[in-house]
């Protein structure tokens, strides 16, 4: 038998699972530089994102420890002007059939947050366009994508002289699990792991780090991945406090404790219409860093 | 009535005659004999009076000593309590340090709740523990940490 939670809590249940699922789809953003958590005290605050240069050149030792300062580290400045929200409404008759499981109240509450999170990152990644990021690395379709074409993408890194730690390597479904079919990968005695072929994971390739996701934005770029480091794009997030969050039954900031992601929650009921509403929204700005920092991959 | 003694030159000398002075010696003895009879009678009282100081100090000797067996046993009896103060003392240090170790907390309390509602964590359930948490980041932790035991209703 289902354990059974009261209305007042079933928020907490929800919000919280909502922040994993949010989390857990907007893994991708650990290649780009961010900057979450704080909040957010008027409209389309700038948050200076650092981003570090590590092929800045090390100044040879002159007789002090003072001349070369700043020179390998800048600030992108982010305005965090976007706000994006999913709601969701529950009528009495609803809730009750919906809300009394507290395994329900978690399945929903992590679709609710990866909702969230796919659209934010979709926009997030309507900045990695050629106007942005210049020409294709790699143009094919996802069936002839395999792991000689990602080592193919590093050497055009390389050429662009992106620093080769910290490089992540994002990749739309259809490309990540035409490398899952790569027998390089899914041969464990090649690979050297099981993830692959067990979990689904490429955990690297070729010294990237691997993600998959589903937000890569449905555009006239033919976009289906990229390579980056950290530089090539930063993203703010700040909590949205509300004017007077006391007409809530709760309105509250959530923050991960693993990646410092930052969300609103808002829970209220409408006694009019007998309807409760539940809210969850992510404040957020982003910018373009260094253009050399990035490289598509296009099916296109 | 006295005698009138002649002497001679007709002299007249006053001297008792042998009846008076018999009589004389019979009024000292009978004196003597009744202060005899006077001294019997205050020896015969003190010899009561002694038995009887006898009796008391033989009375009291034996309270002392009773008194005496008392006062060991008595003695006896705070050396034993002096002790078992002592080992209750030790003993009641001993259980404090024991439940004063973070792992008897943690297992009383669970480790997020004893730090996050000072030690009082004991008394709260699960959620009433996550609720009580203030810090956004602290929540999201502790919800993940015990999410079995909230969703389960502890």
């Amino acid at each position: 038998m289902a354990t059974t939670i009261d209305a007042a809590f079933t928020g907490d249940i929800v919000s919280q699972s909502a922040l994993r699922g949010f989390n857990d789809t907007l893994i991708p953003l650990e290649v780009f530089a961010t900057d979450y958590g704080g909040e957010l005290t008027q409209g389309n605050t700038t948050v200076n994102v650092p981003v570090y240069d590590a092929n800045s050149g090390a100044d040879t030792y002159a007789g002090s420890y003072i001349t070369g300062a700043g020179g390998s580290v800048s600030n992108i400045p982010v305005v965090v002007d976007v706000h994006k929200k999913k709601t969701v409404s529950f009528t009495d008759t609803q809730f009750a059939n919906t809300f009394p499981s507290a395994i329900k109240s978690e399945e929903f509450g992590y679709q609710m947050g990866a909702g969230l999170a796919a659209n934010v990152l979709a926009d997030i990644l309507s900045l990695v366009t050629a106007a942005n990021f210049g020409s294709a690395a790699y143009t094919d379709v996802a069936a002839n994508f395999d792991s000689d074409d990602v080592v193919d993408i590093k050497t055009v890194c390389d050429a662009a002289n992106m620093t080769k730690v910290m490089r992540g390597l994002v990749l739309s479904d259809a490309y990540y699990n035409a490398l899952l079919k790569d027998t390089s990968i899914k041969d464990a005695s090649s690979y050297g792991s099981s993830d692959g072929i067990v979990a689904g994971f490429i955990p690297n390739v070729a010294g990237f780090k691997t993600w998959q996701t589903g937000g890569v934005p449905a555009n006239a770029e033919n976009l289906v991945g990229f390579a980056c480091i950290k530089s090539a794009i930063a993203v703010a997030m700040r909590y949205l406090q509300p004017q007077s969050p006391e007409r809530y039954d709760a309105a509250n900031e959530l923050s991960d404790p693993e990646t410092g992601i930052v969300l609103g929650w808002r829970d209220h009921f409408d006694p009019n219409t007998g309807t409760r509403y539940m809210n969850l929204e992510c404040n957020y700005g982003k910018a373009v860093g260094q253009a050399a920092g990035l490289k598509r991959i296009v099916s296109a | 009535m006295q005698r009138v003694l002649r002497t001679k030159g007709n002299k007249v000398m006053n001297e008792p005659t042998i009846i008076e002075q018999l009589e004389t010696a019979t009024a000292q003895a009978v004196s003597s004999a009744e202060l005899v009879t006077g001294l019997q009678a205050n020896l015969d009282e003190a010899v009561t009076e002694n038995a009887t100081l006898t009796a008391s100090v033989e009375t009291l000797t034996a309270q002392s000593e009773l008194l005496t067996a008392e006062n060991a046993e008595f003695t006896a009896t705070i050396c034993k309590l002096t002790v078992s103060q002592t080992e209750l003392q030790a003993t009641v240090a001993t259980q404090a340090t024991a439940l004063s170790h973070p792992a008897y907390l943690d297992a009383v309390n669970g480790a997020d709740g004893a730090e996050e509602s000072g030690g009082e964590g004991s008394a709260l359930t699960m959620r009433e523990q996550y609720k009580s948490i203030s810090s956004p980041t602290e929540k999201s932790k502790f919800f993940r940490e015990n999410k079995t035991a909230i969703l389960a209703g502890e």
